[in-house]
């Protein structure tokens, strides 16, 4: 196999501006959504509200990315007869639901937020020009800073966390026929409480082997050894995150070139 | 142009095809004929890259069928049995294929909508599921692939469409086109068809041209009942008996394909020895 026939940069454009052409009634639709709920409630001050919004909304809507291959034989015979390589299919999917999606719903809250802060302002104004300065319309707030702001680091982190569900979500919608969101939710507990087993289970080991050591496990302080263990695995998760990351993009790849119809 | 060799598959725990065995030239339109059950779509599947066989090799153009690459998809357009077509109106949908198909002929398409006697502002969604398959034949025929697989392509066409359609799939073969016809329905596709591909017991039990077929067989009527061993075969009708008979040159009859293909199924031996094929691929 050569190159061109994994990516074509050409063709992979011509595909990427097709899928967001077809997907772009339903970012629309999730966009309006979010734009009308900011606008009515005003979430768009707190930014962790915001962004846990952009993040849920982002993972439903990757665990649909490869809903054709799971509506009906006939939506996935079209799927993979389409002559792109079976890495643009993944990549371009990947690009809808992990930055097109968030990103129209980020400009939408923000649009939303924008709105909603000028016309507070321009009422304020209105208001303060007539005497009236403590009338507050119901509903509406006239502070002009936002509840919390994100710090960069946040923001970075955010984005981090983000990529790392995204990608599990993204390769469930890959793997699961029916209900892809549901059961990949329910592995990613699963995986996660096997995790929490499987780091408890190496503290163990170690208090276990320490106390083979030194033998007396009284000597041991348990709560030093779980800080220590859990500033270790702080440090390994940035590496973690990125290896599940890279395993759940390609494992979402291998199982788009194995799918059978 | 396609090369089948010592193909394996099966569903499950049950074998479908086993060392299977089957080249395709291009510029015909091959009929691939067989009961219920002996794989059909399957191979059809197998040869669009859609299935994996599990032993044996499927090469398509010089290219492995379940590479899926971008190069080979772009030769061959799929006409399932079942379709699903996206909410997108008619002239749209071939307006985006004729970007992912770089032969693919807009003009032509046109012509054949208006054959069949649909617009092209409709949404395809509202299409009755007869005239989607008449959007997706026209697409087929315009798409200027040279392998076109068509599972069961007269499935859900009224009358004049399913001629419309033998018109216009005899006007669109060409010598560097290739047509898969897979059906039940014989009679309604006999007049293009050529070769025929029978596929019985996991296998090829017949591939071959109808000038070849009719140098071996010879296909008649007679009013009494022929005995069994001066023919290959013979099925009562309204008109009398039709039956086949071995014969050692072309006798210029057309071949009927029907009767051809309850010969074969009813004893795929004396077929098999006649072209001499060995047993079971």
């Amino acid at each position: 196999m050569n190159i061109e026939s994994f990516f074509d940069a050409q063709r992979f454009c011509k595909h990427l501006k097709k899928l967001v052409r077809r997907e772009i009634m339903l970012i629309c639709i999730g966009g309006f959504v979010v734009f009308c709920l900011s606008l009515a409630s005003g979430f768009s001050r707190d930014w962790r509200v915001v962004s846990g919004l952009i993040f849920i909304s982002g993972i439903v809507y990757a665990s649909f990315a490869f809903r054709e291959l799971n509506h009906s034989p006939a939506s996935a015979l079209n799927f993979l007869m389409l002559p792109v390589s079976s890495f643009e299919k993944c990549l371009s999917r990947w690009i809808i639901s992990g930055f097109v999606y968030p990103a129209v719903l980020f400009a939408a809250i923000a649009f939303a937020f924008f709105l909603r802060e000028s016309y507070a302002s321009a009422v304020n104004c209105m208001f303060a020009s007539s005497g009236a300065k403590d009338l507050l319309l119901p509903g509406m707030s006239f502070h002009k800073e936002v509840v919390s702001a994100p710090t960069f680091f946040d923001l970075i982190e955010c984005a981090w966390q983000y990529s790392v569900v995204h990608a599990i979500f993204f390769w469930g919608s890959a793997v699961f026929r029916k209900a892809a969101f549901l059961k990949t939710a329910i592995a990613f507990l699963c995986g996660y409480v096997a995790i929490k087993i499987i780091a408890l289970a190496c503290i163990l080991a170690t208090l276990l082997l320490l106390d083979c050591i030194y033998g007396d496990l009284n000597t041991v302080d348990f709560w030093r050894v779980v800080a220590q263990a859990r500033t270790v695995l702080q440090m390994l998760w940035p590496c973690c995150a990125a290896l599940i990351l890279c395993i759940s993009l390609i494992m979402a790849f291998k199982k788009i070139k194995s799918v059978e119809v | 142009m396609i090369e089948i060799k010592d193909v394996a598959f099966g569903y499950g725990g049950r074998d479908l095809f086993s060392g299977l065995k089957l080249t395709l030239r291009s510029g015909q339109i091959y009929g691939l004929l067989g009961k219920n059950a002996q794989g059909k779509t399957t191979l059809l599947k197998l040869i669009a890259g859609l299935r994996f066989p599990r032993e044996g090799s499927i090469n398509v153009f010089g290219m492995n069928a379940g590479d899926r690459e971008p190069e080979l998809l772009q030769k061959i357009f799929f006409v399932p049995e079942q379709i699903e077509l996206p909410s997108l109106r008619v002239g749209d949908y071939a307006a985006e294929l004729s970007d992912y198909y770089s032969t693919f002929r807009l003009d032509s398409f046109a012509g054949y909508i208006e054959e069949f006697e649909i617009y092209e502002s409709v949404l395809m969604q509202t299409l009755s599921f007869g005239e989607q398959k008449k959007v997706l034949l026209a697409l087929a025929l315009s798409s200027g692939c040279p392998l076109i697989l068509l599972d069961e392509p007269m499935n859900g066409l009224d009358v004049p469409a399913k001629m419309k359609f033998r018109r216009l799939l005899a006007m669109a073969a060409t010598e560097d086109s290739t047509f898969i016809l897979s059906t039940h329905q014989i009679r309604e596709l006999e007049q293009l068809i050529d070769p025929v591909i029978i596929l019985h017991n996991g296998g090829v039990l017949l591939n071959e041209s109808l000038s070849r077929i009719g140098e071996h067989l010879e296909f008649g009527m007679q009013a009494e009942k022929p005995s069994a061993s001066e023919v290959v075969y013979s099925e009562l009708g309204p008109g009398g008996y039709s039956v086949i008979r071995q014969s050692g040159m072309a006798c210029g009859n057309p071949v009927d394909m029907e009767l051809l293909f309850s010969a074969a199924v009813n004893d795929p031996d004396l077929i098999r020895a006649i072209f001499g094929r060995k047993g079971g691929v």
